[in-house]
Formats: structure tokens, C-alpha cells, sequence
């Protein structure tokens, strides 16, 4: 065993031992609060306890008035994003064994504004999301009792795993251009587009790109890279957006070769 | 005096059905105002967990014919067989509708949808999206809801009570969950997609969300809600947190076996198994694709015969997909995989998976039309909150997705006609109405300071009474029980004790106002199912154990009154299926 | 009555100039950048001495004695550093920006990380002949 295992087992048995864990969780209520403060908790210590688990317990025996979102509890609705010891993570997916031996500190996800407690407030997400126009753009649409567009696995696989986002926000908590510039798209909302530019029966590559090839889309990315790697379900919008910046080059080289080709 | 917003339409509920229902509304007359108020952002939505499949028949060897008789021998023929060959028939065209859209359905290698096999079906027709078809399926409507912009969304708003004047359902009250302010938000027709209520049982699949707050809504404005009783426990959830396992990994040839590595579904006539390597494995309506409500109710057997496994959170069998391989596994059913190491450690391509029944899907609900109307006018419910029926007793997997299709499709179709016929609203009597909501609201919970029953503790009771007094096989004397229990917590709710006075996203208040739904829904439930003396699907009474069809080839439809509700019944429709026997495992 | 109405104000969101300082993975991502900047340094070391090379061997051999002083020696040492973290860096971006496909496989990332390697190393060492010869 590596010295880092025996530390780690050390701890996990300490805990399981003393069968308690602490919790520093940020508070805030406004209009009443200035800025967010930690509060400290004990609570109990289990091997399969998710800091979600950690969270419920505390509303429900100790501290009714903590506020934070959750819902499916497991990972797929996107609703528990906070960031845990500095790290953006859902709260559903993170386990208590994993952080010891504490105190844990949670904190609402980076980079949006707090609400109350743990809730953050999303609305710019949800503005640019609809800015990228993320539905099935055609000139026409194929009448439906002509049955199905086709699509083959192939051309299936070149946008499945674009299409695997939640919506949970991690990789904008882990953006630092995204810290820096409001303006900017941000990972998700690019890896949507990306999404639809890559689905075999849209058309509105064009359109889109119109807005996601700009400045504040694409070309605001950095490639810091930290998006994909807290990603909870392999979306993966660095790689996205990087392929977009590729095709947006390639693209503008091929509008100087063939000004009157298509696009 | 709180706010009034006023729009044409307002939907109750951003899922599946609520979505469904809006673009048809949208699509119908692009200048209608339509809103959807819901308690979460619509990606929350409980839709998104669903995994296995949507049913449509689009293969050749396949029938309308098939997927309707398969239907409503998985109802044990409960359910409204009109209502069924709706379903049936509009499935294919909302299920292409929605692949237009851009869902990400699974192809065969010539591009065309590719459909799996699914329990209780006799031919395969369940289309899906690998194991995440719900999710792929909300994020689809959701975001092609984005393109119509006469589609106003309020998130986060929690509706609170309907609005009724001149017996006609005008709007609603809703707490913008941001300001705790309560506003009224009026409209000529109302949808009410709120889906289930598995959160009134302590081990169940769904979401935080699924509290049922659409029932206790039509509920308390005079709308029966019908057949109650009949809860579907899923055969696979995982033990302890109740995640589920899709039926797709049965679909796709995954066994249950016991304690001693049985497969033991074949003492219970569900038919004879065969080796899994077998090109004709899985066989449909037999063994593990059998229907939900036999598979749950032959754990319990088993468990009283001693043949099952104990553990942490209780007892479990074992489903085994190792036959499958790694390669068929993460292409056909990757997010069982996912679960399954996260959630218990263990990879399915190495080691069978722990699973136990878990409350799942709720056959019962508003009572609607095919027309997705209630007995209120001017108000509609479609998805898992309404009961039409078509699930009748027991649902079959893969139908619900198709459900909240075509039903939330018709609901905002008819809502939409509804709000022409009727273009008046009363403002200044609603303005008053809502004014009282909030009184009520402030009184009863914000300001409440004299409150001294634990929150958390009456929830936990609730829940608890739900599964030892109404769970997979029921008896007078449990049912009895838990109703008593049940108007006891009812009693002690009035003395919750509140410490959250603050208006900012307060999430004791919405818990607080949800467990007064889930109580009355709960009562509904008890008392339903305490009347009901017969055993039908996925409704066992031991002490009852027949079917009964010549007092109870009815639905059940529970009434709100001061007291305990009140039950009646009325005749389940039947066009050309008579009552049989419901037979799987062998030829019917 | 709980009275208030006005809409409460949200905490705003928080910059920090030391964003990059809270963690590894930012901290090797300003590195990965600032080594743009020595690469660039040393691209103009390269102009110089072409500059040198046209004024003559003499210009030549007195470049060749400033570049072994300590502080160029320095310099030099820590160049090569930040090329090989540079190159690493990007070599491993490539499969990001080009998933390329064979049907419905993916060419697995490690194929084409370590072609990219391989011609670097075939292209050093066409340079070295050359030098060397």
C-alpha cells in the first residue's frame, strides 16, 4: 500500500471510529447577511453517505433553515452543483469517504451569484442557452407519416456524447475565463451547439455559429481545460469547443477559396 | 394584495408532459400566451430519470392490435380500453414527432429507430436513447420549447392552489420561490402536469420533487382522483437509495436469481426459463419480461419463503447481466453501469447487481378524459398525474413515456381550444382569492412561531405507515392502520414546528406545503385501497386474494370531504378486449 | 405578515486576481501559457543568430561565447523546459480538437498523441543529421 492509501484508510477509520464528520457550510441570507459566512456542523459519519445525504440529515434534524437544491439524487437531473473543498462537484455524486478526514467545506458553485445558502442564482446560463438556438434547424421538414430522418450509428456517435450534458454547471464554476468575462458562452452552452452543428438532420449550422464562432463563444476560450475534467458525465466542451474553433478556421479558409460555395 | 400576471394557458409543471403540452398549445395558435409554472427548472424535472424506453409500433410483425391487448392485460384490465387505443395509435406519430425534434433515439445499422424488448410486451416496440431515454427525451421537448416565444417560464415558482370562480378553473396561486412572494397568475385554461408521488413511501425511485402537488391541488378543488390504489413497486431499485435499475437490463437479457442462484420467477407462472445463450432469451411476457406487479409481488413471496439475501438496508435479490458482456453492456445499458459503480461499488460486467422492489410509478391520479379534461372545467391534467386510464392496475414499462406524448399533446390541444371558447376571466374575484392564499400561506407557515412537531419526523412516519400498512399486499386490519395513523399526523401537521420566517428561498416552507399534499394524497390512497376488496395487478389483498370483476370492474374515484374521503366507483370502459385471464409465461 | 417586498439582492459573483494560485490544474495551465513567452524569447535567440550567421563567422563565434554565459545558459535550459511542457501540453490537446473516426470507432487518443511523437522525433532527428553532417 502507498503511504497516500494508508493515510487515506487511517482517516476513513478515525472517522468511522469517532463516527462523526465536520461540515463548513456557507450561509447566506439576504438582506439580512452582508456576505456569506460558514457555519460548522458535526454529522454523522457513513462509508456510503454522499454529501447530499450529509446535507438532508442536517435540514432534517439539525438546521431546517439550510437551503440547497436537489432532486434525483443520482446525477442525472443537474440540480445539486456546489463546490466541496474548493472543487465544483455534484453534492449527489461526492462522497463523504473521499474527503476525509475533514472538515468539508461546501460553498455554492463558483463564479454565479448566491442567492441564499448553497442556492445559486442561474438565470445568465439560462439566457445564453436559448442564444445558440439549440433545437432542429431545416428548410424543410420531412413530413412525419414519412417515417424517421435516418441515422446511422456513426453519424449517432459524432453528437451523442455533446448531447449527454445536465445542465448542472460544474464546468462554469471551473471556467476561469468564464470568472473573468460574464460575457462569456461558457463550456456548456458551446458543447450544446456543438451538439446540434454535428446531428446529421440539422441544418443550422450557420445560424448558430453566427453567435457561437463569435467572440464571446468559441474564440473566448482559452483552453484551461478544467470544464471536461469536472464534467460528471463525459461531456467533454473543451474538446468541443476546441473542434469548433478548428472547424470556424477551416470553415473561414474555405469561404476565401469558394466565395460562392455553400458554407 | 399580491401580484397578478395573466396569461391565455398556464401548465402546472415543466416535464415531459407539461413541455408536450405547451409546444402543442404553442403550435396550435402561435398567438396564444402560454405559461408553464414550475417548481424547478424544467432539466429537474423527474422525466429526466426515466431510463428504458418509449412504446410505439413501427416494426412490421407488429400491430396497433398487439401493443393495445398487451396494454390492457398488463392493466389486469382496469384500464379505459378507448383511452388505450388513444394511446396506442397516436404513440408512433408522437414518438416520430419528437425524433424530428432531435432526439437521439438508438438506430440500427441502417439508420432507422431501433426498438428493445420490454416487460409485458409481446412484440418489440420500446424505442430508446441507450439507457436514458427520459432524459434525452425532456432535454429534447425542452429545449425545442425554446424556439416558441409566446411560451413564458416561470422556475421556481411552487403552486400552491388552483383558482376557481364561476365553477370554472381560471389560474392559480404560485410562490416565486426567489421572493416568497405569492402572486397570482390567471389563465382561461389550466394543465396540471405535476407528476407522481413516490415520496409519500419511504423507499421509492423518484425524485425529492415527486410529491404529488397537482393531486392535492385538483383534490382540494373538488376533482376526484381516481384509482389510488394501485402503486407500482419496480422489481429493480437499488436497496437503500432506492435507484433505479431500468427494465431495459432484463430487456436486453439480464436474470433475477435468489439466495441459491435460482432463477425463481419460474415457481410463480411466469413460464419456464431458458439458458441464458439461448437465441430465443429473453422470451417476452415471461420470466424476468414479465409485469412489474407479478415480479414485485414474487420478491415478497420469496422473502417470506427465506430464499432472499440480507443486507444493510433490507432484503434483495440478485439481477445479473455478466452474460451479456462488457461491449453489449456499456452500448445498450451504459447508465446502469454508471449506477451501479457509483452507487454500490460493484460493475454489473464482473458482479450481479443488488436490487429490491421499490415504489416506482403511480397508476393512479386526476381523473381525465381521453380529452385529457376533468371534471372541472377549464381545467386539464396529462402525464403521471393524470390517470386517463390506460395503466389501469398495472403499468407496463415504457408506456408512461409515451403517455405523457400523446396525453400532454391532447391536454394542450384542448386547453388551447378551451381558452378560445372562453376568453373572459375574473380578475377582480381571482385578485381576492389570492389575496386569502397568501393570508393563508403567511399565517400557516412563514409566521407560524408556535409550531412544535418536528418536520421531518411527521414525514418519516408518513412514509413509513405507507409501506407496513399499503405496500405490495395489503390486509383490512394494515389498512386500517395506517388510515388512523394518517388522520393522526394530519392532526399533528396543523402544529409543524417552522424555523425558517425568511422569504428567500425558503425550502422549509415548500417542504412544509408539500407534505400537506402528500398527506391528504396519502389518506386518498389508504382509504382506496381499503375499499377495494379484491386483488387486482399491482393492488394485493391477502385477505382478498381474487380478482373480483363483477363488483369491481370499476375505477375507483376518491372525493375530498372534512372528514375521511369518500370513495365511489365507476365502470371501466370496454370496447373489444372482454375481460380474460391474464396470462404470461405461456400462450394466451 | 412577513412585509417585505423588495426583491432581495443576491451576493455577486466573485473574481479573484489569484484565481490561477487555487489550485494545480490552474496553476499548470498559466505555466503551459507562459511558456509561449520563453518559446517566443528563444525564437528571437534563433533570428539573432541567423542575424550573426549572415554577419560572418567571427559575428558567429562571438554569439556562440555570449550563449554560453551563465545567465543565456540559464535561460537556454529553462527554454527547453517550457518546449518540452509546451509540447507535451499540446501533444495532448490533438485528440480533443481532432476526434477522428473509423466508422463507428473512435481512433483511440494514444494513436494519435503518439504519432504526433514520433514525428517530432523523426523530425529532430532529420535536423541533427543535418547539423551533424
Amino acid at each position: 500500500m502507498t503511504a497516500t492509501a494508508i493515510t487515506r484508510a487511517a482517516a476513513i477509520t478515525r472517522a468511522a471510529l469517532a463516527g462523526t464528520v465536520t461540515l463548513e457550510v456557507a450561509r447566506y441570507l439576504p438582506g439580512e447577511d452582508e456576505r456569506p459566512y460558514f457555519q460548522s456542523y458535526d454529522v454523522p459519519y457513513h462509508a456510503d453517505w454522499v454529501v447530499l445525504d450529509a446535507l438532508n440529515y442536517l435540514k432534517d434534524e439539525v438546521d431546517s433553515t439550510l437551503s440547497y437544491r436537489w432532486s434525483c439524487r443520482m446525477g442525472v437531473c443537474g440540480s445539486c452543483g456546489a463546490m466541496v473543498n474548493d472543487v465544483p462537484v455534484l453534492t449527489c455524486a461526492a462522497f463523504l469517504r473521499d474527503y476525509l478526514p475533514g472538515p468539508i467545506r461546501i460553498e455554492p458553485l463558483a463564479n454565479f451569484p448566491v442567492e441564499r445558502d448553497l442556492v445559486i442564482v442561474l438565470d445568465d446560463f439560462m439566457e445564453k442557452l436559448s442564444t445558440i438556438k439549440p433545437w432542429i434547424i431545416r428548410e424543410t421538414e420531412q413530413p412525419l407519416d414519412q417515417g424517421e430522418y435516418l441515422q446511422t450509428p456513426a453519424q449517432l456517435d459524432d453528437f451523442k456524447q455533446f448531447s449527454m450534458c445536465i445542465n448542472c454547471m460544474l464546468c462554469y464554476a471551473a471556467c476561469p475565463v468564464y470568472q473573468n468575462d460574464e460575457e462569456f458562452l461558457g463550456p456548456a452552452v458551446l458543447a450544446l451547439a456543438q451538439r446540434y452543428n454535428h446531428d446529421s438532420r440539422d441544418e443550422g449550422n450557420t445560424e448558430r455559429n453566427d453567435v457561437a464562432w463569435l467572440d464571446d463563444g468559441v474564440w473566448d476560450c482559452t483552453f484551461v481545460g478544467e470544464c471536461s475534467a469536472v464534467c460528471p458525465k463525459g461531456v467533454d466542451p473543451a474538446g468541443a469547443i476546441q473542434q469548433a474553433k478548428l472547424e470556424s478556421t477551416l470553415g473561414w479558409y474555405r469561404s476565401f477559396l469558394t466565395p460562392f460555395g455553400r458554407r | 394584495m399580491p401580484e397578478v400576471l395573466q396569461h391565455d394557458i398556464v401548465i402546472v409543471g415543466g416535464g415531459g408532459a407539461g413541455l408536450r403540452a405547451a409546444i402543442a398549445a404553442a403550435e396550435t395558435d402561435p398567438t396564444l400566451d402560454i405559461a408553464i409554472v414550475s417548481k424547478v427548472y424544467p432539466m429537474r424535472s423527474h422525466t429526466v430519470s426515466a431510463e428504458g424506453g418509449a412504446a410505439g409500433v413501427i416494426k412490421s410483425g407488429d400491430s396497433s392490435e398487439n401493443h393495445i391487448r398487451d396494454t390492457i392485460s398488463g392493466s389486469d384490465w382496469l384500464a379505459d380500453q378507448d383511452a388505450v387505443e388513444v394511446l396506442v395509435n397516436e404513440a408512433p406519430t408522437e414518438l416520430l414527432q419528437l425524433e424530428h425534434w432531435g432526439c437521439p433515439w438508438s438506430r440500427e445499422p441502417n439508420g432507422s429507430v431501433a426498438v428493445r424488448p420490454f416487460g409485458g410486451m409481446s412484440v418489440e416496440r420500446t424505442w430508446f436513447a441507450a439507457d436514458k431515454t427520459g432524459f434525452h427525451m425532456l432535454h429534447t421537448l425542452f429545449q425545442t420549447s425554446l424556439k416558441y416565444t409566446n411560451v413564458k417560464r416561470y422556475d421556481e415558482w411552487m403552486t400552491t392552489s388552483l383558482l376557481v370562480e364561476d365553477g370554472r378553473c381560471q389560474g392559480v396561486t404560485a410562490i416565486e420561490l426567489r421572493s416568497g412572494q405569492v402572486r397570482a397568475i390567471l389563465g382561461k385554461a389550466v394543465v396540471l402536469c405535476t407528476g407522481g408521488f413516490g415520496r409519500v413511501f419511504p423507499f421509492t425511485t423518484n425524485a425529492a420533487i415527486s410529491t404529488g402537488d397537482g393531486l392535492g391541488l385538483a383534490f382540494r378543488a373538488g376533482v376526484p382522483l381516481k384509482d389510488l390504489e394501485f402503486v407500482q413497486y419496480h422489481p429493480t431499485g437499488l436497496p437503500g437509495t432506492g435507484i433505479l435499475i431500468t427494465e431495459a437490463a432484463r430487456g436486453e437479457g439480464g436474470i433475477l436469481l435468489n439466495k441459491e442462484g435460482e432463477r425463481y420467477l419460474q415457481n410463480y407462472d411466469l413460464g419456464e426459463p431458458l439458458d441464458v445463450h439461448d437465441p430465443r432469451h429473453p422470451v417476452f411476457r415471461a420470466m424476468e419480461l414479465g409485469p412489474r406487479d407479478r415480479l414485485s409481488q414474487a420478491f415478497v413471496k420469496e422473502q417470506d419463503r427465506g430464499n432472499v439475501f440480507e443486507g444493510k438496508y433490507g432484503t434483495y435479490v440478485h439481477l445479473d447481466v455478466r452474460h451479456l458482456g462488457e461491449k453489449k453492456i456499456n452500448k445498450q445499458i451504459p447508465f446502469v453501469r454508471e449506477l451501479t459503480k457509483n452507487y454500490v461499488g460493484i460493475d454489473p460486467v464482473h458482479e450481479p447487481i443488488p436490487v429490491r422492489p421499490v415504489v416506482h410509478y403511480m397508476m393512479g391520479g386526476i381523473d381525465t378524459t381521453t380529452d385529457a379534461a376533468t371534471s372541472l372545467p377549464g381545467l386539464y391534467a396529462a402525464g403521471e398525474c393524470a390517470c386517463v386510464s390506460i395503466n389501469g392496475a398495472n403499468r407496463l414499462g415504457s408506456n408512461s413515456l409515451v403517455e405523457i406524448l400523446v396525453f400532454g399533446a391532447r391536454a394542450g390541444r384542448n386547453a388551447a381550444q378551451w381558452a378560445h371558447q372562453h376568453p373572459d376571466v375574473s380578475v377582480a374575484s381571482l385578485e381576492k382569492q389570492a389575496d386569502t392564499e397568501q393570508t393563508r400561506i403567511a399565517h400557516d407557515f412563514v409566521n407560524k412561531y408556535d409550531g412544535q412537531e418536528p418536520l421531518a419526523e411527521i414525514r418519516n412516519e408518513l412514509r413509513h405507515s405507507m409501506e407496513t400498512g399499503c405496500g405490495i399486499y395489503r390486509t383490512d386490519a394494515t389498512l386500517r392502520a395506517t388510515t388512523t395513523k394518517l388522520a393522526e399526523l394530519k392532526d399533528r401537521f396543523a402544529r409543524v414546528k417552522l424555523d425558517d420566517h425568511s422569504l428567500s428561498f425558503n425550502t422549509e416552507l415548500t417542504a412544509a406545503l408539500e407534505l400537506e399534499f402528500m398527506l391528504e394524497i396519502a389518506e386518498a390512497i389508504a382509504h382506496s385501497a381499503l375499499r377495494r376488496t379484491e386483488s387486482r395487478g399491482s393492488h394485493q389483498r391477502t385477505d382478498f386474494p381474487n380478482r373480483d370483476d363483477g363488483q369491481f370492474l370499476k375505477h375507483s374515484l376518491a372525493h375530498r370531504t372534512d372528514s375521511e374521503p369518500r370513495i365511489d366507483y365507476r365502470d371501466v370502459v370496454i370496447t373489444n378486449w372482454p375481460p380474460g385471464e391474464r396470462v404470461y409465461g405461456r400462450d394466451h | 405578515m412577513a412585509t417585505r417586498t423588495r426583491t432581495p439582492t443576491p451576493y455577486p459573483r466573485h473574481r479573484s486576481r489569484k484565481w490561477f494560485l487555487t489550485r494545480w490544474p490552474y496553476q499548470l495551465f498559466m505555466l503551459r501559457e507562459l511558456s509561449s513567452v520563453f518559446l517566443a524569447a528563444y525564437m528571437v535567440l534563433l533570428l539573432v543568430l541567423v542575424t550573426q550567421v549572415h554577419n560572418g563567422q567571427h559575428a558567429v563565434r562571438n554569439f556562440e561565447n555570449t550563449l554560453k554565459s551563465p545567465g543565456l545558459l540559464i535561460f537556454t535550459s529553462v527554454a527547453l523546459i517550457f518546449a518540452l511542457l509546451h509540447t507535451i501540453t499540446w501533444f495532448q490537446a490533438v485528440p480533443k480538437a481532432l476526434p477522428l473516426r473509423r466508422g463507428e470507432n473512435k481512433v483511440p487518443p494514444g494513436l494519435l498523441i503518439g504519432a504526433h511523437y514520433v514525428a517530432m522525433l523523426a523530425l529532430s532527428a532529420i535536423i541533427l543529421i543535418i547539423v551533424l553532417v
